[in-house]
């Protein structure tokens, strides 16, 4: 199975039998055992797993760039362009880092230097490798910007990494990687931490640099789909081990491996339709799914929200005067009916985390009223405003931070009760054991702490927390985005099966697309603090009304490497500010579709056929239907 | 950044007049009679009156406070109660030692501290690293006139390389003033030095984790080079902000350490005003020193600005 | 409540792993020492007030195991009495730091409006050295035990409150705050059952620098003559009384001297181990 196919180039980089061990207080213990990979000129290999594979650790390992004193190579040869890496000094791997093997790592927040301009940044590497001189550097840099598609590049030379977006800073990374035209680009997640638009966009360019430069690339990400997309060669990691390895449509057409399998079936896919119809996600470790169940209709409202607004004032200039307030969230309107899950689907800085948080009562909006399981919520004060939370609670986005570090599961999930229950402790005992084991932890668990759990166990956790007083609502804000594919399969089926069983209403915040499909009834896309459009789930998913729906969905990944969708090169464009928000409609400046009309006069939220919603002057410009129509008209 | 320096400095201004109407207001919160207590036990009434009135102790507080607060303002600190000598006069002569030993202080505490604290945290946990750590928690723990014995009794006794008293003005010649501040100096500087060391070191272990560093590193830059270029300068705040508050143990210590080596500065003056509770004196010397503090940490705070283009930013929205 | 119980039990358990940790148990083994010395001190060893003409300025010797001063008072018996005045300073500006410190750190940290007003005084009595607070304090109370700890307490406070402010803030932004609140927890319990627990760590940390902080100013004031009076043996005035023969007769200041750096050094060092301890980050060895 680990047999590489015959080919007659010699391989760029080939490693064999790598192993990488980290220290645990005294002891080393393995983290990477016996993996060989190879990546020939030109091509793309692409390391898939979940977090603790070892992926990011064995493409460390080949830069030398391991922590040293927690990390070392217990055994393994890397070749790379004739040359043995593991036998060279430090000075020797330091001249071939950046010269021939360029890097990107994830977070483009923090890998930048942040008291450091762009430009020097950029410039640093070819006066370190070519000992170009300080102008010669610059005007590469300004090159390579130019290349990256950074908008007016000149000026940004000078600009500290804080004044640009993340995809932005993306961008530069990718330029700084590429400055002395390495032979093989490594990319450790590039686009993991931006937007799934923005994603869309890194990897065309990623594509498009590496055919221009021809250049090797490796890529590692835990998203099939980024694999599908980009890949010519997969290999799959588990646990430290590499079990499958295969060109891409080999891979996604017959995987081999169980694992291999069993994560392709616990991924959601566009398209792949909701539990209600009967959709299985399968999970790694086989728990069931839960069964059919249709919506249930005309059950009541759990939650309305009406004309909800939140502005924030901003300080700025002489003395912290008032400057242009930030409209977060702009007229909202919202009805939750019960037994359903309303999603809420926006990039970062959408408003849609706001949203929750005035939902949630925990900011207070700036107009508008929340009315929750049939109480207004505005004009309440002190303990009423208090003793709403019965009916509301919340599941947060990191289930790291979201529980508090002293104390146990038990008191945990025990908190909501303690606080808006009024029960005994007994009562309150046999509640918790309860929801210990709905939501699959056994009760032997009761008296730890969260550092002692998993992620998915502690999402678990934070999910009893949030259904111990059988409330109404529960708002879930990107509740499994931090969350390896197989654990999110596992959490979203426990959410649903919860749904069947109690009778919740869900509003389901997130950016994913094909999570969204999978557990909403409803969806609503945010844009800029508003709702561009709001429909019926099978509704959205065939016809996209609004272009930038449209553009949402153009972005998500294929999870078919025969149907790729970033060969074209996709135009540099990104989310507006939301202090500058632009006049008549807000998505116009990223909309190809834009008119005269469109920047005059701002669409409202406009009723079409079967429940559909949209705010856009042309509805369903973005399909082709509609472009036949617009040209018909024209 | 205009608007933070103001909003800075403005926002000194309050902290100032809270230290002026704390020194004003230290005699007013005294138990019992302060004319009595600054004369002592074995004054007659008319010493205990006089002092009251050129207090303006006979008046109600809030008149004193105004006549003391014109004074201030007039850059008149009142005269001492024992010579009757005005104490501006009276600082204006000692401020050059305690000046040249702040300063020399200063120099010594941060030319070893940082080097030594970045060296130690390019090699955390080996064995020159827990060496700096123990010699820094040690210098860190002598007080200043314990450590100033220990090289008195070493440095100029036993070995007779520098003087263990006295002061020679700038006037006999800066090699002259050095050689006689260097002892009182090294004394002064042990605990400083220490925090320094122990700030930097923390301080640059940890940017040496951030992810920049990495990226640094995968270009291709080598680890000095990494270290000078990316990593101190994103270290800097923490180290800048503990100079800064240095100045304030420093400033303390000076009084001490004036008095253990017979320097005749501002500290030697705090000294012996105190037991002999020359209320004006401390009243003084307390406020120049809270306002010396106060203005070296509003320019380490301008400093940030420097180090981290981001700072205006989030300084903006924090405040 | 079975919630209390499991909590006093985790406690012990932590105490007991601390403990296991030499970094830790040595310094409190040496405190526990120096206080059960301390109080001993009458039964243990003599009358340090006891002047005896005839053994002036002894040499360090079985009979005088630290030598005498120059009233022939037993240099030891003094110092092992010093060691009452120093721990009883810095225990009991320690727990007023605390009481107070933390008081007004918590409530700056939750209320915004209060902070404002409460952090300029707080930045105001910072701004003055400690010594120097201390000593002008002391000039006007006079010289005394009691008076010296009230007058150390003051600048000690504001130092306090700052790390527990700052705290506090920082927790107050954490989401497992905010799923508090949005659990129902009332003011008064978010405060004392959430944000507080989170602030013990720096707080014991901040406390034991206090702890040496204060036994230092008390040490400084009796050597300036502003601390303890003259008959009250502490190590600042036995060094102050030395230090006029420190030439002849150096070991009356090395005994308070010695003490004084030890006991600070080990105060210290458990400050750092704790600190080491609760700060996985600081304790990590990196690159």
């Amino acid at each position: 199975m680990n047999m590489l196919p015959a080919n007659p180039k010699l391989p760029l980089l080939a490693v064999e039998n790598l192993s990488v061990e980290f220290r645990s207080g005294r002891q080393w213990v393995p983290a990477v055992c016996n993996v060989n990979f190879s990546v020939e000129p030109g091509e793309t290999l692409c390391i898939v797993g979940e977090s603790g594979s070892g992926k990011s650790v064995s493409t460390l390992s080949v830069m030398g760039l391991l922590p040293e004193r927690t990390a070392r190579r217990s055994s393994g040869r890397i070749q790379f362009d004739g040359r043995a890496l593991e036998t060279l000094s430090d000075a020797e791997m330091t001249a071939i880092r950046g010269r021939d093997i360029g890097m990107i790592f994830q977070e483009p927040m923090t890998s930048l230097n942040p008291a450091m301009r762009i430009g020097t940044q950029l410039a640093e590497v070819v006066r370190r490798h070519a000992g170009a001189s300080p102008r010669t550097a610059r005007r590469q840099a300004l090159e390579m910007l130019e290349r990256v598609r950074i908008p007016d590049a000149a000026s940004r030379l000078d600009a500290y990494p804080h004044e640009l977006s993340g995809g932005m800073r993306q961008r530069v990374m990718i330029a700084m990687a590429l400055m002395s035209r390495p032979k093989l680009l490594i990319a450790d997640e590039p686009t993991t931490a931006l937007d799934v638009t923005i994603q869309a966009q890194v990897l065309a360019l990623i594509a498009e640099l590496k055919r221009e430069f021809g250049t090797s690339v490796i890529l590692i990400t835990h998203n099939l789909g980024v694999v599908a997309e980009m890949a010519d060669r997969v290999a799959v990691f588990r646990a430290g081990e590499k079990v499958e390895e295969a060109p891409v449509v080999e891979l996604f057409d017959r995987p081999q491996h169980p694992y291999t399998r069993a994560l392709l079936a616990a991924t959601p896919r566009l398209g792949g339709g909701s539990w209600r119809e009967g959709r299985v996600l399968q999970t790694i470790d086989g728990a069931p799914s839960p069964s059919v169940m249709p919506a249930p209709a005309d059950a009541g409202t759990a939650l309305r929200a009406s004309g909800l607004g939140k502005r924030f004032g901003q300080t700025t200039g002489w003395l912290g005067r008032l400057a242009k307030p930030i409209r977060a969230v702009d007229g909202v309107s919202l009805e939750l009916p019960r037994g359903q899950t309303l999603a809420i689907v926006g990039e970062s800085g959408c408003g849609k985390s706001t949203l929750a948080r005035m939902l949630m009562l925990t900011i207070a909006p700036s107009e508008g009223d929340i009315e929750i399981d049939g109480q207004a919520t505005a004009s309440l004060r002190g303990e009423a405003r208090r003793l709403v939370r019965r009916r509301i609670q919340m599941v947060f986005q990191d289930p790291f931070a979201s529980l508090h570090p002293q104390m146990t599961a038990k008191q945990i999930v025990a908190e909501p009760l303690v606080n808006l229950g009024g029960d005994d402790s007994r009562t309150i005992d046999a509640k918790v054991a309860r929801l210990f084991d709905l939501v699959g932890l056994s009760p032997a668990m009761l008296g730890r702490h969260p550092f002692e759990f998993s992620g998915g166990q502690r999402q678990r956790i934070a999910i009893a927390r949030a259904i111990v007083l059988n409330p109404a609502v529960v708002v879930a804000d990107e509740p499994v985005s931090a969350l390896d594919v197989s654990v999110q399969a596992q959490i979203l089926n426990l959410m649903a099966s919860i749904q069947r069983e109690l009778g919740l209403s869900y509003i389901f915040i997130s950016h994913d697309l094909s999570v969204v499909e999978y557990i909403a009834d409803t969806v609503a896309v945010m844009y800029l603090g508003r709702i561009v459009e709001r429909a019926p789930r099978a509704a959205l998913y065939r016809s996209p009304l609004h272009p930038y729906t449209t553009m949402l969905f153009q972005s998500v990944p294929s999870l078919d490497p025969n149907a790729r969708r970033f060969g074209h090169r996709i135009a540099a464009n990104e989310l507006p500010s939301p202090s500058n928000i632009p006049t008549g409609c807000r998505f116009r400046t990223r909309c190809p579709f834009a008119t005269e009309l469109c920047a005059a006069s701002d669409p409202a939220l406009a009723a079409q056929d079967n429940g559909h919603e949209v705010a856009c002057h042309y509805p369903g410009i973005a399909t082709q239907d509609g472009q036949a129509r617009m040209s018909e008209l024209a | 950044m205009i608007g933070y320096l103001v909003r800075r400095i403005f926002a000194v201004i309050p902290v100032l007049l809270l230290v002026a109407v704390a020194v004003f207001s230290l005699l007013q919160l005294t138990p019992g009679d302060p004319a009595q207590l600054i004369a002592g036990d074995t004054a007659t009434p008319e010493q205990i009156q006089a002092i009251r009135e050129k207090l303006h102790l006979d008046q109600p507080p809030l008149v004193q406070a105004m006549a003391w607060g014109s004074a201030l303002a007039h850059g008149d600190l009142g005269t001492s109660l024992l010579s009757g000598v005005p104490v501006t006069t009276l600082i204006a002569q000692r401020i050059e030692p305690t000046l040249m030993l702040a300063l020399l202080t200063i120099i010594l505490a941060v030319c070893v501290g940082v080097p030594l604290g970045t060296f130690a945290a390019t090699r955390v946990g080996s064995l020159i690293d827990r060496l700096v750590m123990l010699l820094s928690v040690m210098a860190f723990s002598v007080p200043v006139f314990i450590l100033a014995y220990g090289l008195v009794y070493f440095i100029s006794l036993k070995l007779h390389w520098l003087p263990a008293q006295g002061y020679k003005p700038l006037s006999a010649g800066l090699g002259a003033t050095l050689n006689s501040l260097m002892l009182p100096a090294v004394a002064l500087c042990g605990v400083y030095m220490a925090q320094i060391a122990r700030v930097t070191r923390a301080a640059v272990i940890e940017v040496l984790t951030e992810d920049f560093i990495r990226t640094a590193r995968a270009k291709g830059l080598s680890r000095l080079y990494v270290l000078i270029v990316h990593a101190l300068p994103n270290a800097a705040i923490p180290i800048v902000t503990i100079i800064g508050f240095g100045v304030g143990g420093l400033l303390g210590g000076v009084v001490v350490t004036e008095t253990v080596f017979n320097i005749p500065g501002l500290g030697q003056l705090a000294a012996s005003a105190i037991l002999q509770r020359d209320y004006p004196i401390i009243q003084a010397l307390t406020l120049l020193f809270a306002v010396v503090y106060v203005l070296v940490n509003l320019l380490v705070d301008l400093s940030y600005g420097l180090f981290d283009p981001r700072v205006r930013v989030w300084k903006a929205v924090n405040r | 409540m079975t919630d209390a119980t499991a909590d006093t039990g985790r406690a012990a358990s932590a105490l007991q792993q601390a403990l296991a940790r030499p970094r830790i148990l040595v310094p409190v083994l040496i405190l526990v020492a120096a206080t059960v010395l301390a109080l001993l001190a009458p039964a243990l060893i003599g009358n340090p007030s006891g002047i005896n003409p005839m053994a002036r300025l002894q040499a360090p010797s079985l009979a005088n195991l630290f030598g005498t001063d120059q009233f022939g008072r037993s240099v030891a018996a003094r110092t092992l009495h010093g060691t009452r005045i120093s721990l009883l300073v810095g225990a009991s500006v320690t727990v007023a730091a605390l009481l107070i410190g933390v008081t007004l750190g918590l409530l700056s940290g939750f209320v915004a409006r209060v902070d404002a007003v409460l952090m300029r005084i707080m930045d105001a009595i910072m701004s003055i050295p400690t010594i120097l607070l201390a000593i002008a304090l002391m000039a006007l109370f006079g010289a005394g035990v009691f008076n010296a700890i009230i007058a150390i307490i003051i600048p000690e406070v504001p130092r306090m409150a700052r790390v527990v402010r700052g705290v506090t803030l920082s927790i107050r932004e954490r989401p497992y705050i905010e799923a508090a609140i949005t659990n129902g927890a009332r003011p008064l319990r978010l405060l004392f059952r959430h944000v507080m627990p989170m602030t013990a760590g720096p707080m014991l940390v901040q406390a034991t620098y206090v702890f040496s902080a204060a036994v230092i100013t008390e040490a400084i004031l009796s050597f300036l003559g502003a601390g303890a009076p003259p008959d009250v043996p502490s190590w600042g005035n036995i060094i102050s009384e030395g230090r006029t023969l420190f030439q002849i007769a150096p070991w009356v200041v090395i005994a308070p001297g010695v003490c004084l750096s030890i006991l600070v050094l080990t105060v210290n060092s458990l400050g750092d181990a704790i600190r080491d301890q609760l700060d996985p980050k600081l304790r990590r060895e990196t690159r």
